[in-house]
């Protein structure tokens, strides 16, 4: 029987290690095979890791169409991470567990490897602080507080190693994460994520269009901040006008029947539960004016960028590293976690329709400028091309 | 007011004395039974101590500690725990008090003599005075915001400059305290009862779990939940969740500091801004790991606030940041002012 590792040995141009991926029927991590994809597209040959917990059999590989997985259980990772190494390809790790931090520490010569942060890795849990309540942290705090300092020990000589290359999506949170390690980060990048304005495609949004506002999120978490926009919305119900708005909520999450209880009722709120695929997103965004993005934490705001790049006036909070993204030409900016702030933000589009065209063709080229192909994906085919030389 | 019967704990002789010249009924340990004077049942003693940190609300004590209650309950109606300072039954009263809203007191320490009952009243029913009412709900009132000022122990002047400050930007404040507070209006009395502060969902049963490991934990880490304050948070969260109450501004006026994880309570359940206020604070332990664990947890209650304020330079960095880009500052009654101004504006402009 052939070693599952063999193909891993063989000279690639990159080998991906994830601790989730997308293939089969699981989900998760999107933006890594959105990636892989593009790296594909460019002419570039490589394989993904995925060491994922839930992998409970021995490396096999599966066929997929952007390129080969590896699945592997965790205990398998040194023997996949030295068979990549033997291969000589360039080592690109995505959201890494403290456990493979060090053996990817141990194991790649530096200047072969990078590593991608994407937001909880190497983040205190405390950010987040209203995910939790009172009492479900005082049963977890310690599980918590475990894995703060088993994901701060790993990075501190990571974040040190001059050879390794440290890829963050936002300079915020690269300072964070910093502050939160307590040491300042070598050999950074900062790279977002593609926004794909092919996908989301930028159509300028005209006064009249105000009046179909969409909220599309996520309410799995508290920091998804979905319930703002939703008492908003219930606040401007009680403003003159409101029946003349057409109001479309769409997302999913263990919060989300709560959330959305009190604006069912509305007979110009249409309320779905459910995932939507990148394609229903993008047609939902192209079919409103307004896309309530409101957030409590995001370390760059994919989904405010796809709103934007389709040219949705967008509504969000400026926390975190959203006001690296967006302005007040591209954006409402209410403050965060103010449900009365972000209402006002709503009903002064309602009031001055003519800024439509302006903020959506601003939104929509900020976007492109700052999220577009040559600002991410290029220069992470950049930076593979300098691991492999 | 209501009516209470003393009943006292003591194993003091002269203190027996005392109380059985006033027809108090007295409680006393016998080894490992708890006899009541005047009383053929007995009552098996669950362990020499109560101690609620020490795991006395766990599974296997508690049904005991609550037979001791529901014993005395038998036997004297409306029951106030008459307890000498110090007492192996401490926790026993504010147990009481949290779960079956009993009362409970202290018996003074007469220098050179011991406990005495000569600072209680010596009629045979005690009259507790009433829990003051609380406060109407805070509700929404178009063009005025609202603040709630948290505060625990002597009342201090800086406590009343940021009332002070509110008011004269047309806040209405609410306080919440862990004492009546005299000549000062909507004044929410939340007691402290120390660990018991944990039993408050739990009715007379054992201690939540969650609660008893975190406990055990506690102990073992020196946590600063162990402090003053540090289970005030609990009370304070089960005193405002079911109430109607809505507030712009939450002021966590330390020290001391324990109760200051209310701040991420306060965000979340009323969208309200935070302010986390140190007018002194202590020198952080000698010992590096006890220092480390504090600055950690004063680091996540500063990541819930909107703003952390000192009183003066010196005590400005003594403060654990909580970020980057976050700032401490020092706020006198101007700067309070201006401050509670503009986080008490919902307003949105746009650019």
């Amino acid at each position: 029987m052939s070693d599952p590792f063999d193909q891993l040995r063989a000279r690639h141009d990159f080998v991906l290690f994830a601790v989730t991926y997308p293939h089969g029927w699981r989900t998760g991590s999107e933006f890594v095979r959105q990636r892989v994809r593009a790296y594909a597209a460019a002419g570039l040959e490589g394989v993904v890791v995925d060491y994922s917990p839930l992998n409970v059999e021995s490396a096999r590989w599966q066929p997929e169409d952007d390129a080969p997985v590896l699945s592997i259980r965790a205990d398998q990772l040194a023997s996949a991470i030295d068979a990549a190494v033997a291969g000589g390809s360039a080592l690109l790790a995505h959201s890494p567990t403290p456990v493979a931090i060090d053996e990817l520490r141990a194991r790649v010569p530096g200047g072969r490897l990078a590593i991608w942060f994407h937001g909880y890795e190497v983040r205190d849990y405390r950010r987040l602080h209203g995910n939790t309540d009172t009492h479900t942290l005082t049963a977890i705090r310690h599980i918590r507080d475990g894995q703060n300092r088993d994901r701060f020990k790993a990075a501190a000589p990571l974040f040190a190693d001059p050879a390794i290359t440290k890829v963050f999506v936002s300079a915020t949170q690269r300072r964070h994460s910093e502050f939160d390690v307590g040491i300042p980060a070598t050999n950074t990048r900062i790279i977002p994520n593609f926004i794909d304005d092919d996908t989301y495609r930028a159509r300028v949004r005209q006064p009249g269009e105000e009046r179909r506002i969409l909220l599309l999120r996520s309410f799995a978490t508290h920091n998804y901040a979905g319930d703002i926009a939703v008492k908003a919305l219930d606040l401007c119900s009680r403003r003159d006008g409101f029946s003349d708005l057409a109001i479309t909520i769409r997302g999913y999450g263990a919060l989300f029947r709560e959330a959305v209880a009190d604006v069912r009722r509305f007979d110009n709120v249409t309320v779905t539960e459910g995932f939507s695929s990148t394609a229903q997103m993008a047609a939902l965004y192209d079919a409103h004016g307004v896309a309530l993005v409101p957030t409590r934490y995001d370390t760059q705001g994919v989904m405010l960028g796809e709103a934007m790049a389709s040219g949705a006036v967008t509504i969000t909070n400026p926390v975190a590293a959203i006001p690296e993204f967006t302005d007040a030409k591209s954006s409402l900016v209410p403050r965060g976690n103010d449900p009365r702030a972000f209402a006002d933000a709503i009903w002064h589009l309602i009031g001055h329709p003519e800024v439509m065209p302006k903020m959506s063709t601003a939104a929509a080229e900020r976007v492109r400028a700052q999220c577009g192909r040559d600002q991410t994906i290029g220069l992470e085919l950049e930076l593979i091309k300098e691991l492999s030389a | 007011m209501s009516l209470h019967s003393p009943v006292v704990f003591t194993d003091d002789p002269a203190l027996t004395s005392e109380a059985r010249a006033r027809r108090w009924p007295v409680v006393s340990r016998d080894g490992a039974t708890l006899r009541m004077s005047g009383v053929r049942q007995s009552a098996p003693l669950p362990e020499p101590n109560m101690d609620i940190t020490a795991g006395s609300l766990t599974d296997v004590a508690a049904g005991g500690w609550k037979f001791v209650l529901d014993w005395v309950a038998k036997y004297v109606h409306r029951p106030l725990l008459v307890l000498e300072p110090g007492s192996w039954a401490g926790d026993l009263g504010r147990w009481a008090e949290a779960t079956r809203g009993w009362g409970w007191t202290e018996a003074s320490e007469v220098p050179g003599k011991g406990p005495s009952l000569s600072g209680l009243d010596s009629a045979a029913l005690a009259e507790l005075p009433a829990a003051p009412e609380p406060p109407s709900p805070a509700d929404r009132i178009p063009g005025r915001g609202r603040m709630l000022l948290v505060r625990h122990g002597e009342w201090t002047e800086r406590q009343g400059a940021w009332v002070d400050a509110a008011e004269r930007i047309g806040l209405l404040v609410d306080i919440a305290s862990d004492r009546i507070l005299d000549g000062r209006d909507r004044v929410h009395v939340v007691a402290d009862l120390g660990p018991a502060n944990l039993t408050l969902d739990a009715g007379t049963g054992p201690l939540d779990p969650a609660y008893a490991l975190a406990l055990a934990r506690a102990v073992d880490s020196g946590d600063p939940t162990l402090g003053a304050a540090g289970h005030w948070q609990v009370a304070l969260e089960h005193w405002f969740k079911p109430r109607p109450d809505d507030f712009d501004v939450v002021v966590l006026a330390g020290p001391p500091v324990g109760f200051f994880g209310f701040g991420a309570f306060a965000s979340r359940h009323w969208y309200a801004r935070v302010v986390i206020d140190h007018a002194t604070h202590a020198p952080w332990p000698a010992d590096e790991t006890a220092a480390l664990l504090l600055k950690d947890w004063e680091q996540g209650w500063h990541l819930a606030a909107d703003a952390v304020t000192v009183a003066d330079e010196p005590t400005l960095g003594q403060v654990a940041p909580s970020g980057p880009d976050a700032t401490v500052e020092v706020a006198d009654g101007a700067r309070m002012e201006t401050l509670l101004q503009v986080l008490s504006d919902h307003s949105f402009t746009a650019m």
